[in-house]
């Protein structure tokens, strides 16, 4: 019987409709495989990775990789070195300019809406956008 | 009472960190959208979780990681340093462990750091990764499953995927339909074929209505054993979590919920979990070919072998077709295409 489900499950695999159209996020994902759902909570997840083959190969793959991920590769805190994270940070923004250039001509923006933080970030590092992606 | 719980966390992440520059809003917000994604989202019809609930999800929240989070998603130079600190070496290794390639590993871990960050602006909101993070999980496991993402997509990126019929354990792709008549050329082999398709629609048919009986954790555990290929001890570790669903749901089957401490879950407890799947399987399949296809035991075993024969062996149908009410020649010769 075991033989005999292994190769239904198989063959039924090739045969499978395409993928879902919606996956589960990584937020969702690391909560099932934690094990930090409550019952009713899992419930839709578990018949979703029943139905998406990449959403559960995803959940099997973290813990095989678990498995041989070695426990000294777990969390060491770094010395950071001085303005690593300041450079860090310009380096990210300024990859923003194009999409952001693109949202200022077509994005509509609430007049009364105030920027915030993040929209400064990127505004300040705007400049050096064009040289970093040259 | 949940409100004050929550000023409360926010109250100590915050004195830990203050150079967060997080509001108690912001936080506020970010733990409601958890409300609503797990303990609303997954309810059906309009039931309103309880006090009790709320605020039993709100203290399992891993709240110092999402504190964590939402101040990076802000883009906050502090918060980003806290988190280069913590996880850079996390991210580092295990984009190596998963890519094993020095170049590839280097732009996977790249990927990563500008997703996190963002590169997508949306109502003027940088749309940074942490947003989608609401501290149901860990930070470091929810890493894990960016960076696995990451890497799929690199890879995705460069090849094409491998289509699905070439999969090896296809019926149809092993036995094209009418090629095993045609090489042997005589009616009578051309006779059993016919048989022998129609004893393998009923044996599909028995198969996946015994598995779609099964409830969802039973399937969930056949398809990570058999068809995601995890070991036994990979499968219990995905159940060691005392609450993990799947453990819990089989415990409360086998009425062994446990009113002392959660106990280690072996390999021998996942593979008896299976067993017992098999044998419910089982069961089904032989009630269903007897009752709705009315084979007897000696079609029902050609049913068995059907699915697992190797197909250059064949099965002998001889005996079951002359002894069979249900499958006779004539029946078998009058079957459509």
């Amino acid at each position: 019987m075991r033989h005999m489900i292994h190769e239904r499950l198989k063959a039924r695999l090739a045969t499978a409709s395409p993928a879902l159209e919606g996956h589960l996020d990584e937020d969702a994902i690391c909560a099932f495989v934690e094990g930090r759902l409550e019952e009713a909570e899992s419930s839709p997840v578990i018949s979703h990775l029943i139905a998406c083959g990449p959403c559960r190969q995803t959940t099997a793959q973290l813990v095989r990789f678990d498995s041989e991920f070695a426990p000294e590769n777990e969390l060491t805190p770094l010395e950071e070195s001085p303005g690593r994270v300041r450079l860090l940070l310009d380096r990210l923004a300024a990859r923003l300019a194009p999409s952001f250039e693109e949202d200022a001509v077509f994005a509509y923006q609430e007049p009364a809406a105030e920027p915030d933080q993040s929209a400064e970030v990127i505004s300040e590092s705007k400049p050096e956008t064009v040289k970093d992606g040259d | 009472m949940c409100a004050a719980e929550l000023d409360a966390i926010y109250a100590v992440c915050a004195e830990s960190h203050s150079d967060f520059d997080l509001s108690a809003a912001d936080f506020r917000d970010a733990v409601i959208g958890a409300i609503n994604k797990y303990l609303i989202g997954s309810r059906e019809g309009s039931v309103v979780p309880s006090a009790h609930e709320i605020s039993r999800f709100i203290g399992e929240l891993q709240d110092r990681d999402l504190f964590l989070a939402l101040a990076c998603a802000r883009g906050n130079e502090q918060a980003w340093w806290e988190f280069d600190r913590q996880y850079r070496s996390f991210i580092e290794r295990w984009a190596r462990h998963l890519v094993r390639g020095g170049t590839d590993a280097d732009e996977v871990i790249d990927s990563v750091y500008v997703e996190l960050f963002g590169t997508r602006i949306s109502g003027g909101v940088r749309q940074s990764k942490f947003r989608t993070y609401t501290g149901r999980g860990s930070l470091r496991g929810w890493l894990r499953a960016v960076i696995l993402h990451t890497v799929v997509d690199l890879y995705r990126g460069r090849k094409p995927e491998i289509p699905l019929e070439d999969w090896s354990g296809n019926d149809e792709a092993r036995e094209p339909r009418g090629r095993f008549a045609e090489s042997r050329g005589t009616e009578e082999i051309m006779l059993a074929s016919v048989v022998r398709d129609r004893y393998r629609s009923a044996t599909n048919a028995a198969l996946d209505q015994s598995l779609a009986a099964l409830d969802d954790h039973e399937t969930l555990l056949l398809l990570y054993y058999h068809v995601e290929g995890l070991k036994l001890r990979e499968i219990a570790r995905i159940v060691e979590q005392p609450r993990s669903p799947i453990r819990r749901w089989f415990q409360r089957q086998s009425k062994r919920r446990g009113t002392g401490p959660p106990s280690r879950v072996h390999e021998s407890t996942v593979m008896r979990w299976l067993e017992k799947v098999y044998k419910k399987v089982s069961d089904r399949f032989h009630a269903e070919l007897a009752d709705k296809h009315g084979l007897n035991a000696a079609e029902i075993e050609i049913c068995r072998n059907i699915v697992t024969e190797d197909p250059a062996q064949g099965v002998r149908l001889d005996r079951a077709v002359a002894g069979s009410d249900n499958f006779n020649k004539e029946e078998a010769a009058k079957a459509p295409g």
